[in-house]
């Protein structure tokens, strides 16, 4: 089946700071993301993965260029905009997991539903589903210092799919996992793409997870380097 | 050895960066440093001024009198006595002598009284009574004759006078009012008997004017001067005729052997007293009194008469009471004062991990980093002192050290040991065991730590208030020092029931449907364990509340007097300082835990919560603790009035018990204040943290 894109993004530049002193992380990035493709992000420290993850998911704003997502220019939402995009079509899953230490598994992945009014009873079956999809059904109702990092961070992937995203950005989300524990997180991301069709944008150091991945886009010092090849549509 | 040295740049570079946490702490210094610096002094002169205003209201002089010699001679006669005033001047001396350096000092020179019974004035008329009196001081009072002359001898040096004899002549002289109203002049016999109706025989030698009617003298006797209102409540007029040197020893003939009565008076100077000449004073008023002859042994000892020890008893007991009640305003401030530096201190060393553990990363030693901090917070708080209490010495008569010197050791201590505890632990090797049982036993240690501590306070607050019941708020620090401990162990029990309550609430938002009383509800029980915060607030309030109600209930029975007026001005100066303490406290406390609760609010952003809903969750966050001390402070405040003001012997202050009189607008106007300043604390903390995207904040993992 022929799929479209769900992200695009064109000639993107970003720069901190100014002069001689001004850092280029992004120069003139363009590609675009297939829907229900899971795409990883590889590339050194530094070369600019976090900040093209940002700008795509509107936690920053580029220089220059534009970055539509399910049609909308991300770019020129205003706070509130992006709040909703936020709230409707992208998530995030991040290498510090991000839960809230006093909230149990089940409010940490209903926390969203929670924000987009979701009534209780259908919140309560959605965290279940979400749950038992991450494999911590048993652990609903512990507090995210009782869980391992590696089930934290299912708890934190759980927590991003609750609110059906179109997009799902993950920085790093193995970063302070073994490699045991990360490749069954990169796992369980490869089945939140097949399971519910979310398109997953994944940055990470880890050569094994790439093969997990249905595309590889890689990235030096602000740039694309290859265009998009390799994991599993390469394979 | 090596002596080891600052690495300067680190030593500036640290102070630049964190000026504004040791700029505040340095205001609080020297904030606290000038109230306590110029406290006691300014009660000193307080008290000095009270002893002086004691004895000018009650004029509590000192009299000593003592028989007359008596002048018996050979056949049942009298023999008239011409050196009656030398023999009076050296009683007069006598007395003098008897007093001793320290008292004599404060008094002013003396003066002997020689007084006569008092008579009837028979010319028929109303009711008017008549006193021959003799004045002698050196160096006056004097007087002018404008007509006539003084009183003369009425018989030879050596006359004597038989029993049974017609009634001695005696002169006097009167005051111009005096003879108007008597309508007499110059050589009238004043028509005079005594009570047995035994006819005198006094003429008027003269008419006289004093020369200063103002002296003090003439106040012994104002009779001398004008005719003065009889205290015998029938509407009698008294009248008093002057002898003089000459006619002294004829009044005394005129009278019985023991009818003249012979005083030497002393009246105290109140601008040479001071509260440091009391307790020297009163000993010896005592001393001579106790000493004092009996007024019915009819030798010639001195038998001495005055208020002025119950005077100065009854001043020193209210300027003790005063300078206890203005300890116990004292002790609450500081006890706050210190509280906030800690939580300054905590704020800095929280800015200040990461730069502290890269310093022990490159391998500076824990005593080099702790002499780093240790030299830096010395110059902040000694020189924040130092403007404190130079401000002080130009505000106050003199400038008191002592009770700055917690303020000042708080500062200068806590940021380096904070500073040095931090970095050991961000760099040591242990970690959290991984076995349960281990984990268990490690949180049991840190909460029986915490216990311990806890039951410290407790006891201390505890033994505070015995010694307060048993001793009095004069008994020392420790019984001053209960209403302060008091207020820490209340705030101690509320911080032990904010987590349950915060619990409570966050498990009834889990229930309902708004998100963001869910997540406010969980920052907050996130936050609810955090001691110093809590602590600074409610034992600022409750401090405050107890101040307002001093000041209040000691307002409301006040009559004026110096020492109510200074003690009212400190409890208002407390309760107008203790609330700036909780509300700089909860300013520090909101921006020690900012970078978390950021980065709370951050993460909930990306799940889609909007700028004005994560204000919304951040005031959720600080509103319970601050609703604790806004409601819990203030009853708290008056709980310890309650319990303390019966020991604080507020009477001697006020002149009776007061009834307690909480001010409970004021107190709901503190609490409100309070809670209001989250209204503020929040939208400055997001307009300041507005600069910095949501991918900055996500990437440091630092608000």
């Amino acid at each position: 089946m022929s799929r479209g894109p769900l992200v695009s993004v064109r000639g993107v530049h970003r720069s901190f700071g100014s002069g001689a002193n001004a850092v280029h992380a992004l120069r003139d990035v363009t590609f675009d993301l297939t829907a229900g493709t899971m795409t990883a992000l590889v590339g050194r420290s530094g070369s600019g993965k976090t900040t093209l993850l940002n700008v795509i998911g509107g936690l920053d704003r580029p220089d220059s260029g534009a970055v539509l997502v399910d049609g909308t220019d991300v770019t020129a939402l205003d706070e509130d905009g992006l709040s909703l995009l936020r709230r409707e079509k992208v998530s995030y899953v991040f290498q510090t997991f991000g839960l809230i230490p006093v909230l149990s598994a089940a409010e940490n992945v209903g926390a969203p539903l929670r924000l987009a009014r979701v009534r209780p009873g259908e919140r309560e079956r959605r965290v279940a589903l979400l749950l038992e999809l991450v494999g911590l059904a048993d652990h609903a109702e512990q507090l995210p210092g009782e869980l391992s990092g590696g089930q934290q961070q299912r708890v934190a992937i759980a927590r991003a799919l609750a609110a059906s995203p179109r997009l799902l950005i993950a920085d790093e989300p193995t970063g302070q996992l073994d490699a045991e524990t990360g490749l069954s997180v990169m796992a369980l991301l490869r089945g939140v793409v097949e399971s519910e069709g979310v398109t997953v944008l994944v940055s990470t150091h880890d050569p094994t997870m790439l093969a997990l991945a249905d595309r590889v886009i890689r990235i030096n010092d602000g740039h694309l380097t290859t265009e998009p090849s390799g994991g599993r549509a390469g394979s | 050895m090596r002596v080891p040295v600052p690495h300067w740049p680190s030593v500036f570079g640290r102070a630049r960066a964190d000026a504004g946490p040791l700029l505040l702490a340095a205001a609080v210094v020297a904030a606290i440093t000038l109230l306590a610096g110029a406290v006691p002094p300014m009660l000193y002169a307080t008290a000095d001024d009270a002893v002086r205003d004691a004895i000018r209201r009650t004029g509590a002089d000192l009299r000593v009198h003592s028989r007359m010699e008596r002048d018996d001679g050979l056949g049942g006669v009298r023999v008239r006595a011409p050196r009656l005033a030398e023999v009076v001047d050296d009683f007069r001396g006598r007395a003098t002598d008897e007093l001793g350096p320290g008292l004599r000092a404060v008094l002013h020179p003396p003066v002997a009284t020689v007084t006569s019974p008092t008579l009837k004035i028979t010319d028929g008329s109303v009711l008017r009574t008549f006193q021959l009196a003799y004045l002698a001081r050196d160096g006056g009072p004097d007087v002018t004759w404008i007509a006539g002359g003084p009183p003369r001898p009425s018989g030879s040096e050596t006359a004597q006078m038989a029993f049974g004899a017609p009634p001695w002549p005696v002169q006097v002289g009167l005051s111009e009012a005096q003879a108007a109203a008597l309508r007499l002049r110059t050589g009238a016999l004043i028509p005079l008997a005594d009570d047995q109706g035994n006819v005198k025989k006094v003429r008027v030698s003269g008419i006289f004017r004093p020369r200063d009617s103002a002296d003090a003298a003439w106040r012994l006797l104002p009779a001398l001067l004008r005719p003065v209102p009889g205290a015998d409540g029938v509407g009698s007029t008294r009248f008093a005729g002057l002898l003089s040197r000459d006619s002294l020893p004829d009044a005394r003939l005129a009278f019985g052997q023991d009818e003249l009565r012979r005083t030497v008076w002393f009246t105290p100077d109140p601008s040479r007293l001071t509260w440091d000449s009391v307790p020297s004073i009163f000993a010896k008023v005592v001393a001579l009194k106790a000493a004092s002859g009996s007024s019915a042994a009819r030798d010639g000892s001195l038998k001495w008469e005055t208020r002025l020890d119950g005077v100065l008893r009854d001043v020193r007991s209210q300027v003790g009471a005063a300078s206890a009640q203005a300890s116990v305003l004292l002790v609450a401030v500081l006890a706050a004062a210190v509280l906030v530096l800690l939580l300054a201190a905590d704020l800095l060393v929280r800015r200040r991990i990461p730069a502290l553990a890269a310093a022990r990363r490159r391998g500076m030693s824990l005593p080099v980093l702790g002499g780093e901090l240790l030299l830096e917070s010395a110059v902040v708080a000694l020189a924040a002192a130092a403007a404190g209490l130079g401000l002080a010495r130009l505000l106050a008569p003199g400038v008191s050290w002592a009770w700055a010197a917690p303020v000042v050791v708080a500062a200068v201590a806590a940021g380096p040991g904070f500073g040095t505890i931090a970095a050991a632990r961000a760099t040591r090797d242990r970690r959290v065991p991984a076995n349960r049982n281990a984990r268990r036993w490690l949180r049991q240690t840190v909460q029986l730590r915490r216990a311990v501590l806890e039951a410290g306070v407790l006891v201390a607050a505890a033994g505070a208030f015995v010694a307060l019941y048993q001793r009095g708020v004069g008994g020392g620090v420790l019984p001053a020092s209960a209403p302060a401990l008091g207020a820490l162990a209340g705030a101690l029990v509320l911080l032990r029931a904010l987590p349950v309550g915060t619990r409570f609430v966050l498990d009834r938002a889990l229930r309902s449907r708004r998100p963001l009383a869910v997540f406010g509800a969980a920052r907050a029980a996130a936050t609810s364990a955090r001691v110093l915060p809590l602590l600074v607030l409610v034992t600022s309030m409750a401090l405050a509340s107890y101040a307002l109600t001093l000041g209040a209930t000691t307002g409301q029975g006040t009559a004026e007097g110096p020492l109510a007026t200074g003690l009212l001005r400190l409890a208002w100066a407390s309760a107008v300082t203790l609330p700036v303490l909780g509300l700089l406290g909860l300013a520090l406390g909101a921006a020690a835990d900012a970078p978390q609760r950021w980065q709370t609010l951050t993460r909930l952003r990306t799940l889609g919560l909007r700028p004005r809903e994560a204000r919304w969750v951040a005031a959720g966050e600080l509103l319970p603790p601050t609703a604790v001390a806004a409601v819990g402070g203030p009853l708290l405040g008056v709980l310890l009035a309650r319990l303390t003001f019966g020991s604080l012997s507020l009477h001697l202050i006020t002149g009776a018990e007061p009834a307690l009189a909480p001010p409970w607008w004021w107190l709901g106007l503190v609490a409100v204040t309070l809670l209001a300043a989250v209204a503020v604390v929040v939208p400055v903390e997001s307009v300041l943290r507005r600069r910095r995207r949501l991918s900055e904040v996500l990437r440091a993992g630092d608000g």
